[in-house]
């Protein structure tokens, strides 16, 4: 719901914009819906589907910030996966779900796993003596200011990895590389992250930095997962594949 | 939709929102060794207002010759003297360490080369003592706190929005929730509830509309007293144009050196405050900008300039980095051009009252957070919020673990409260009226008037016109109140339409309180009563309901630290700012 008082009464054109909607109470199978969308410049994607709200057309999506600190709106743009208020509307949009997670009703989507999978690696920094003093160097809270303190864990750059395809794949994924990567970095962190991004499958990716483009914050996954890489090889670990159970016969 | 309670927990301690207070008490009260259920209206860490705010916490005196007096003293200036000063003490006193603590859980904020924090001054403080993270410090925050979260594996729920907190015998024993995500109810057992959901700024067009006043209707209902529900603080540098540009423009904006402009290029502040220029409190700005705009000198959209084209061009990307890229992905280059901001609605001062051990009125109810009144008065500070979430989202868990060890469960006896919000859900889903309000044509036009009615320069006109919109609604509007969509799933508007409900509640005690207050004080200013009035309004606007009716009462302030008379030079004045 747009709380904005200015004037949308003379909008600069008409927008089409479809929807891949579905219900699972009603529906069988997700349908693709058309809308009308009066445009003002610079409006975005998310102002859009809020005009469809006061409309009375209530899709469901989640929003919350608007202004890219909390990760909440993802979706497929185009089929490519965007914040919805971070695009700027266009004709003829084609909104969905994200493909990775499944999908509850119209554009949410089941995000449980990514809360259980950020428990599983532990991304708080780890340590046996929290309380004492450390000092930061200037370059880890450059690195923080860059890139970790920025990631705002919205999985878009989860759903363009075509190394990790779902939360059961053997490399987490990006995101999940660059807050291990984040945690290394913490003064207080004291467990060995290398061997575990090692043993986390950052050997299966590809390095093409589909990431870095999907990134709403501009930020590079890929470089993290290449900067883990670098340091295992240097400190010659041991190829985790080789050891890795395999779930498939638990 | 089902009518009956589908799931009961049974837990120590509840917590009711998502944000860093919330955050702060579930960590705090697990720590204690409470069981903690955390019901969040959106997904923990990501919901609320804590992830997007940007400026700072003023918690780490620096200054040699800083230190919490000080402090304290520039809050209560700031608030007008309407404070709880027991609260602002505790405030001042137990911040600083929360920083070490959120480095212990996961943030990390900047350090100058010494190795020691940096701090930012903030508009309103005599020194920089405000720790941050760029100008993405809240986000920071909730990273830290979102891990420690996980760590300690507390019990979360999200998607659940709290619908009323029930009571037996005038003590609190739950909670009754509805599950968005499924549309089913949740009955929820407690010894202890922490109340931490956010102010209610949504009532009006606010930057961060998630702050609908849920949290307060809860606790009137419960039987907890609200005060100072009058001092709507707007934040002077808000998104104005382009257009998709949401949220406020920060603080730091102004505070890295920021100029302020009207229409003919002219920086205005200096006349208003030749002293402390675009670094005046936030009222302050708030009205000199509404005046220069009904005066004709607002910019081209109906806002104001903001320009930080005067800096070098490296510093805006460093400091101002959120900002800098927002404006970017718009295709606006701040560094080249000025932007367009207007005072929006940024925080509701008032709420629920709670002592300094974030006690409420009612036993096993604890506050904390924005959705509290007391610490900030009549107006807050930049970056004092963030340390009061903190504070007292700990001193409330702490004390929420320790009640719970020390009574048992209440033998729940709630029934016709929970029979009573159910048929409330179940008649707004099954209504079919002849002429039917839908929520957002309704909801529009309460933002529209309260913005113009009860906003920055309020009249007693103006207001009455607002309390008689208040009654025709509640009337004539809310029993045809009614949703299209009847599904059970995320049914978003079902969720606006409850809370359509329930604002209209809140927004009857701010009118109701500003017509009472016929003087202008912090962010409540009277164009018919422009000055402030220390003889007679050094007192607390509180409601409470007795036998279900709204009573509205005046307190005097206790002054138990200082009197207002040890600082001579802010009571001589009688300016509603100091």
């Amino acid at each position: 719901m747009t709380c904005y008082l200015l004037p949308i009464e003379n909008p600069e054109a008409r927008y089409t914009l479809h929807v891949l909607r579905f219900n699972p109470e009603t529906d069988e199978k997700p349908y693709w819906r058309s809308y009308q969308v009066p445009f003002v410049s610079t409006m975005t994607v998310i102002e859009a589907l809020e005009y469809l709200w006061d409309q009375g057309e209530y899709i469901a999506f989640r929003t919350n910030c608007r202004e890219f600190t909390c990760g909440s709106c993802a979706m497929l743009i185009n089929g490519k996966p965007q914040l919805a208020c971070d695009t700027i509307l266009q004709d003829d949009m084609r909104l969905e779900p994200l493909s990775r997670y499944g999908v509850l009703r119209d554009l949410v989507v089941d995000t449980e796993a990514i809360k259980k999978k950020l428990k599983d690696v532990k991304y708080w920094p780890v340590s046996a003596n929290r309380e004492k003093n450390f000092t930061v160097p200037p370059q880890v809270i450059d690195a923080y200011g860059q890139i970790y303190s920025r990631c705002i864990e919205c999985a878009c750059c989860l759903e363009a990895c075509p190394a990790s395809f779902n939360e059961a794949s053997r490399f987490d994924g990006p995101m999940y590389a660059l807050l291990l990567a984040r945690a290394a970095n913490h003064p207080l962190d004291a467990m060995n992250r290398i061997q575990q991004a090692s043993e986390r499958g950052i050997w299966a990716c590809v390095s093409c930095f589909e990431c870095a483009d999907v990134c709403p914050l501009d930020l590079s996954p890929a470089k993290e997962v290449a900067k883990f890489r670098r340091k295992a090889i240097t400190q010659s670990l041991k190829r985790p594949f080789t050891f890795r159970k395999d779930k498939r016969y638990e | 939709m089902t009518l009956q309670v589908d799931q009961v927990y049974t837990t120590d301690v509840l917590v009711v929102g998502g944000g860093a207070a919330a955050s702060m008490a579930a960590i705090s009260a697990t720590n204690e060794g409470a069981d903690v259920l955390v019901l969040d209206k959106g997904q923990l860490g990501k919901s609320g207002c804590s992830p997007n705010a940007h400026g700072g916490m003023a918690l780490y005196p620096k200054h040699e010759n800083d230190s919490w007096k000080i402090h304290f003293e520039d809050t209560l200036m700031s608030g007008g003297f309407l404070n709880n000063q027991q609260v602002v003490r505790v405030l001042c006193q137990k911040g600083f360490r929360f920083v070490s603590l959120l480095e212990q859980f996961g943030s990390l904020f900047d350090r100058d080369a010494d190795g020691t924090y940096s701090v930012r001054q903030f508009g309103g403080h005599r020194y920089k003592r405000s720790v941050f993270s760029g100008d993405e410090t809240g986000h920071e925050m909730m990273n830290g706190l979102r891990r420690e979260i996980a760590r300690l594996g507390v019990k979360t729920r999200d998607e659940v929005m709290v619908l009323r907190l029930l009571t037996t015998d005038g003590e609190i024993c739950g909670a009754l929730a509805l599950d968005i995500a499924k549309g089913a109810f949740i009955e929820v057992r407690a010894k202890a509830v922490v109340l931490a959901t956010a102010d209610g700024s949504g009532i009006w067009p606010a930057a961060a509309e998630r702050q609908r006043g849920d949290g307060y209707c809860m606790a009137l209902e419960a039987g907890a007293e609200l005060a100072d529900m009058e001092f709507i603080q707007y934040h002077p540098t808000h998104a104005w144009w382009p257009y998709g540009v949401r949220g406020s423009v920060s603080e730091s904006f102004r505070a890295e050196g920021g100029y302020l402009l009207n229409s003919e290029g002219e920086r205005f502040m200096l006349h208003y405050d030749p002293e402390q220029k675009e670094l005046a409190t936030r009222d302050k700005v708030s009205v000199c900008i509404y005046r220069e705009i009904l005066a004709g000198r607002g910019a081209r959209h109906g806002g104001i300039y903001a320009s930080v084209t005067h800096l070098p061009p490296d510093h805006i990307e460093k400091r101002l980095r959120v900002i800098f890229r927002k404006y970017m992905s718009y295709g606006f280059d701040i560094r080249k051009q000025p932007i367009e901001i207007r005072p929006r609605p940024h925080y509701l001062c008032g709420g629920v009252v709670a002592n300094d051990r974030a006690e409420t009125r009612v036993p096993g109810l604890y506050a904390a957070g924005a959705v509290t009144a007391g610490v900030h008065g009549a107006n807050r500070l930049g970056s004092n919020a963030l340390v009061d979430i903190l504070v007292f989202g700990d001193i409330a868990g702490r004390n929420a673990a320790h009640r719970a060890g020390n009574v048992d469960h209440k033998r729940m006896n709630a029934k016709t409260q929970v029979e009573k919000e159910i048929k409330r859900v179940a008649d707004l889903v099954a209504k079919s009226a002849i002429e039917p309000v839908w929520t957002p044509i309704l909801r529009r036009r309460h933002f529209e008037m309260m913005d113009r009615y009860v906003g920055v320069l309020r009249t007693d006109e103006g207001l009455r016109h607002m309390l008689a919109e208040i009654e025709r609604t509640q009337k004539e509007d809310l029993p045809n109140l009614s949703i299209r969509d009847k599904s059970r799933r995320y049914n978003f508007e079902l969720r606006d339409a409850l809370e359509m409900q329930l604002r209209l509640m809140v927004e009857e005690m701010s009118t109701r309180a500003a017509v009472t207050r016929t003087e202008s004080r912090g962010s409540h200013f009277r164009d018919d009563y422009p000055k402030r009035d220390d003889r007679q309004w050094l007192k607390n606007i509180v409601f409470f309901k007795k036998d279900d009716q709204l009573v509205c009462e005046c307190r005097a302030v206790e002054m138990s630290v200082m009197d207002i008379s040890e600082l001579p030079a802010y009571a001589a004045l009688d300016s509603p700012w100091h």
